[in-house]
């Protein structure tokens, strides 16, 4: 990791500063900047945020920039450090340091925008109400119904997506974002088709594509599909994590 | 692409790796550092399966690559940043090498020529003294005063417990410093011989004419006439002609 801080230091400023500008300016187009605009609402906030996880996305999805050409990945993979260490390196700066610059540039952003907005809109005498940004926001819209279970789905819904993206980057060379999107794509599109296979062998009544998922209670307030998805989400990144860890070690020019 | 493969280097030399475009030079050297895993077989280095590329044996194993990239760092900022990684890395080393070839270690990698990258990281290369050196083609990109500084650093840089393998189609750059030559084609090891082995064998010369009495194994035009290999007859020994050996070689006329 020094020897990654050392030589990437300007690149990793340069990141976090490009993210910073970028989520101000975004968040800033989003706001009401005229008197007769609506109110901005705390739940926008949501919307935005998730959409800036796909920027998260990105940069996760640029781990490993050795792979991105063979001159690098000799180099790389020459590294007197072990596959062990050099996966942990990644997932530290990506998954772990990305996660909390993104949470962090984030908060800072949406406070910066909000205050920039109230500040163009000072001259209104009714001027549209902007709501401030807390993480409470987030936290009640996946907290959704007192369910702690999807709650947790939700969660470890995104952290699988990091780490399948982290992990599924080792396997591509050139143009891994771009590949990592086919490839998600292509995986909830086998997944459905797959689903609706089974619709069609369990359930012969089952018309076209359509998708027969009986639904029943499993435990009190827990249904088998919520089971069914938050044991996917759930376990997923422990097959992903050590999948990425051995496509590293075994990695070939 | 190997088969039936079999090749054992002793520390202490520096070997010249030959052979055609698409002999297998370069996917030996990607077995030998571990880049690539053997289908069968076995290899091993300093004690070590190459392709488990463990932590210990990396740091005594050091590529020059045919093909390499900097990022946008100094020389400085680069040794820094790679040289804790090799136990015996020698600074003192580094800074006469980098006094020979003229590089400056404020100088920002990506903005030398190429030839003086490649300087850069064959200094960096030998500062290493990891026990295998292994050089793809090593003095491609340099200009001529510097594959003669390269030819004396070399030599006087490389220990006993070092071995340097060296794969290259420029064979004149290294024809006075190697001590063994292999030659590889189609996989195959065709010829393998130390350099004082070859000398006491096979005569070098160049000659207006020859006869088929004068038992040429093998010829080539030049503008004096032709340049030969003959058989030593034991009383005088020649320089080593490395290509006239090669193409010899390719021939099968030896």
């Amino acid at each position: 990791m020094r020897n990654d801080f050392l030589l990437n230091y300007k690149k990793y400023l340069l990141t976090i500063a490009g993210a910073f500008i970028l989520g101000y300016i975004f968040l800033l187009l989003q706001m009401p900047m005229r008197e007769i605009s609506p109110d901005f609402n705390a739940q926008q906030y949501v919307s935005i945020f998730t959409l800036c996880l796909f920027g998260l996305g990105a940069f996760i999805g640029m781990s490993f920039p050795a792979f991105n050409s063979k001159a690098d990945t000799i180099t790389y993979l020459l590294m007197p450090s072990s596959a062990f260490e050099k996966f942990m390196s990644q997932f530290l700066i990506r998954i772990v340091a990305g996660t909390v610059l993104f949470f962090l540039i984030f908060w800072i952003d949406a406070h910066l925008a909000r205050a920039t907005a109230l500040f163009a809109l000072r001259k209104f005498e009714h001027a549209p109400q902007i709501a401030s940004f807390d993480f409470a926001i987030i936290y009640r819209n996946i907290y959704m119904n007192n369910n702690i279970l999807m709650m947790f789905g939700t969660i470890f819904m995104l952290v699988s997506t990091g780490v399948y993206i982290f992990s599924s980057r080792i396997f591509f060379k050139k143009m891994p974002v771009v590949k990592i999107v086919i490839s998600i794509v292509s995986l909830v599109f086998i997944t459905a088709m797959f689903m609706i296979l089974l619709s069609h062998i369990f359930y012969p009544e089952t018309i076209g594509m359509r998708l027969t998922i009986p639904e029943h209670k499993v435990v009190t307030n827990h249904s088998n599909v919520e089971i069914w998805l938050c044991s996917l989400f759930y376990c997923s990144w422990l097959f992903f994590l050590p999948l990425g860890y051995f496509k590293l070690k075994e990695k070939q020019l | 692409m190997f088969n039936d493969f079999s090749l054992q280097l002793e520390s202490g030399c520096i070997v010249g790796l030959l052979g055609k475009n698409g002999a297998g030079k370069s996917t030996l050297l990607s077995l030998i550092t571990g880049l690539i895993q053997p289908q069968s077989g076995e290899i091993n280095v300093n004690g070590f399966t190459p392709f488990s590329r463990n932590p210990n044996f990396l740091s005594d194993i050091y590529m020059v690559p045919e093909e390499f990239s900097f990022p946008h760092v100094s020389i400085a900022t680069y040794v820094k940043a790679f040289s804790p990684l090799y136990p015996a890395f020698d600074h003192k080393k580094l800074q006469g090498i980098f006094e020979e070839f003229e590089l400056l270690p404020a100088s920002n990698l990506n903005k030398l020529s190429h030839g003086q990258r490649k300087k850069f990281l064959i200094a960096f290369a030998l500062s290493t003294n990891c026990k295998v050196l292994v050089l793809d083609e090593p003095t491609n990109g340099l200009d001529i005063p510097s594959k003669s500084q390269f030819r004396k650093i070399l030599v006087s840089s490389v220990t006993d417990e070092q071995m340097v393998l060296i794969s290259t189609h420029q064979v004149k750059d290294i024809d006075t410093i190697i001590d063994k030559v292999v030659v590889i084609d189609n996989g195959v090891i065709i010829y393998q011989e130390n350099t004082n082995e070859i000398t006491q064998k096979l005569y070098f010369d160049t000659v207006s004419s020859f006869t088929d009495s004068d038992q040429v194994l093998y010829s080539e035009r030049c503008p004096f006439g032709y340049r030969v290999v003959k058989r030593a007859n034991g009383e005088t020994e020649s320089n080593i002609d490395i290509e006239l050996l090669f193409n010899a070689i390719i021939h099968k006329t030896i």
